[in-house]
């Protein structure tokens, strides 16, 4: 499971600009919030860009894939003080993002993959949340369960365009990411699990704004 | 009149954020969950609220979001719409409240009494200026393994339980299914209201729930691993590891502290006697740490703020030298400002300590600590827990205290906190700050702090709502 974490790292530094930041945002209130009389333009401190802090990023991974936060506890545990303790993003460090990733990594792999014992071996029924039917369509299967995904939108070209890469087992420089001996379906699987790490770790999911 | 104020800024509330937004409807429907539970959205989600948003109705959007409704019919299946875990509650509000029942300040401690009893009072709508001083503690509803439940494998013995076959007929239940057959978890003494359930759990680990005498929560079907909250936080910790849902009224519900806190009502006084709040600020030292950090808490002001050497020291205890370092001046200079207001308060908490784990109280005896390390003989000896609020004239005055101005014991001092003007300012300004992820420095801000505050006095106190309006009011920023 190295692989996908540093994977997912490096598509997180890709992908880690602010998808909708727009320069001039945040300046004014065109509503000023107000309740009771007209709108009104006051000056003010601009809203911050904040990033998720480990609470909110260990229930967004659960929510949207759908897995219980008690499943990924010991992981979650071994890397919760390294995820950023609040969102101020000036203190995000890179220890911050590679413990993302590697959060991200152990829901990938239960939600891809299944649930798997300390052997490696499937556990909790023997079958992976993910059937085979859906490995093909893999990619639009995660932007669409994952995020609020428009293809028109050009926010997306990039991620779709590095998805496409990992899921092509494309290193993006004319080698591939995962080279070992491995059955066509596993291939598959792990180049989803990283697809999805990719995406879960992404600015996408980890901006507040 | 209250009631009709209230009801007529909501509307115009609503009224303006639909026809004065610059984002789209998706753009707010995203931003104000977000805001709310500081999670992503899902895209059928967003596809609800949208047109909510579209119409205006921001106050039912936000309600959606935070109590994961509405639920409808999929497959024949009743399923929720708006699935988030709850994270209104075990993110946004936790994270909130953890900082408070820790002197470090972080948010990375587990839930505790202290933080589940806020969750539940949020989550119930009561009243919050009630939370300092309530008999009132948030816990799991369950029933205990030792007299209040029995298992069952693939049979079902008629000797060990009355009527045992006609608890469990008519429930669909297979001759495989495990079964446990319960008391009411509400009345859990009156054998009269047991219930039969079929359960995921098999023998060995009901077994192994039985002789640590674990809670069972037959509601969901799920073990917390220790019923006992007044020696340990592992009930609470046992919650959070679970990821447990803190939305559901089935987990969590409000238990007098006097049946699983303390044994003398005396004792009891809201937050300000849970075994978090205790265990942070009543362990060692000479017990003004309750005082101080419920100043910066729940009334929005550190020491440094309330200072005030104007204040009359004759309250001020033995320990606190008159002239440090030989220099009388800096004791009337600096010392003063905030032990004169300080210790005339913290007598509240004379009889208090945290010893072994465990909050202790002793009526009518004073703990050690608040007399020791004499440095001055002529000062203020405790000798009850009778408190004086000094800070209710000069500067600090501006606080809004009401007509409490003394009393004996943390419940009424935490009655004269809860119910100040500096109390509801600072609910309304720690929830602006924390929905609206920024400090409120901007005189925007302040005005709308001054609005929330001026909302949640007529909305009986309503923290819920307070969260709602105060994400709504930075929708645009």
């Amino acid at each position: 499971m190295k692989t996908p974490i540093v994977l997912g790292f490096l598509l997180l530094l890709i992908t880690s600009c602010n998808p909708s930041q727009k320069p001039d945002e945040g300046s004014s209130s065109s509503i000023g919030g107000s309740p009771i009389g007209p709108p009104v333009v006051q000056a003010m401190a601009p809203r911050l860009v904040r990033v998720m802090n480990y609470n909110q990023f260990n229930m967004t991974l659960a929510k949207l894939t759908g897995i219980n936060q008690s499943k990924v506890t010991s992981v979650f545990e071994q890397i919760k003080g390294s995820l950023p303790a609040d969102g101020d993003i000036e203190g995000m460090t890179s220890f911050n993002l590679v413990a993302k990733a590697k959060l991200a990594d152990a829901y990938c792999g239960i939600y891809i993959n299944g649930e798997r014992n300390m052997q490696g071996a499937l556990i909790a029924g023997g079958v992976p949340m993910l059937p085979d039917s859906e490995i093909p369509g893999i990619k639009m299967h995660l932007l669409n369960k994952f995020i609020d995904y428009d293809a028109a939108d050009p926010v997306f070209e990039s991620l779709s365009a590095e998805l496409d890469n990992v899921i092509s087992n494309r290193d993006g420089q004319g080698g591939t990411l995962i080279g070992a001996a491995l059955s066509a379906s596993q291939l598959n699987r792990n180049l989803s699990v990283m697809a999805c790490v990719a995406i879960l770790a992404s600015s996408h999911i980890t901006l507040l704004e | 009149m209250k009631h009709m104020m209230f009801a007529v800024m909501m509307l115009l509330t609503n009224t303006l954020l639909a026809e004065a937004s610059e984002k789209t409807p998706r753009e707010l429907s995203k931003k104000l969950y977000i805001s709310l539970t500081g999670t992503q959205p899902s895209k059928q989600e967003l596809d609800y609220l949208e047109p909510k948003i579209s119409s205006g109705e921001y106050v039912e959007a936000g309600r959606d979001i935070i109590d994961q409704r509405p639920s409808v019919i999929k497959n024949g299946v009743n399923t929720k719409v708006i699935i988030n875990g709850g994270a209104f509650y075990g993110v946004t509000v936790k994270d909130w409240v953890t900082p408070k029942f820790n002197k470090q300040r972080t948010t990375l401690d587990p839930l505790n009494d202290g933080s589940a009893t806020i969750i539940g009072f949020i989550r119930d709508e009561r009243p919050f200026n009630t939370i300092l001083y309530d008999n009132v503690v948030y816990k799991a509803l369950g029933v205990t393994f030792q007299g209040e439940l029995w298992y069952f494998d693939t049979t079902l013995p008629t000797a060990s339980v009355a009527n045992a076959a006609t608890l469990c007929a008519g429930l669909g239940l297979t001759a495989n299914d495990y079964k446990i057959i319960h008391n009411d978890p509400l009345d859990p003494n009156n054998f009269t209201k047991r219930a039969c359930r079929k359960t995921k759990f098999k023998l060995a680990a009901l077994a192994a729930a039985k002789s640590v005498n674990s809670l069972y929560v037959p509601a969901q079907d799920l073990i917390i691993e220790t019923n006992l909250l007044s020696t340990t936080n592992r009930h609470y910790e046992n919650i959070s590891e679970q990821g447990l849902d803190l939305s559901n009224p089935g987990l969590l519900v409000a238990v007098k502290q006097d049946i699983k806190l303390h044994a003398y009502p005396a004792a009891i006084s809201g937050l300000l006697t849970t075994r978090a709040y205790g265990s942070a600020y009543f362990f060692a030292g000479t017990n003004r740490a309750p005082v101080a950090y419920a100043m910066e808490h729940f009334l929005c002001k550190d020491m440094e703020e309330l200072h005030d050497t104007t204040i009359p020291d004759y309250r001020n205890r033995r320990d606190v030298d008159r002239s440090p370092g030989g220099s009388s001046e800096l004791y009337k200079n600096r010392c003063i400002g905030c032990h004169a207001g300080m210790d005339a308060l913290a007598g509240a908490f004379a009889y208090y300590d945290y010893t072994n784990g465990k909050i202790s109280y002793t009526p009518a005896t004073v703990v050690p600590k608040m007399n020791h390390n004499v440095l001055f003989s002529a000062g203020f000896v405790t000798s009850n827990d009778g408190w004086k609020n000094l800070w209710n004239q000069g500067q600090n005055a501006a606080l809004g205290w009401g007509s409490l101005a003394e009393g004996e014991g943390a419940k009424s001092l935490g009655t004269m906190l809860a119910n100040t003007e500096a109390f509801h300012s600072c609910m309304a300004k720690q929830a602006y700050e924390k929905v609206c992820m920024k400090k409120a420095v901007a005189k925007v801000d302040k005005d709308r702090i001054a609005r929330l505050t001026t909302f949640y006095k007529s909305s009986n106190f309503n923290m819920k709502r307070l969260f709602i309006n105060a994400s709504i009011e930075c929708l645009e920023d």
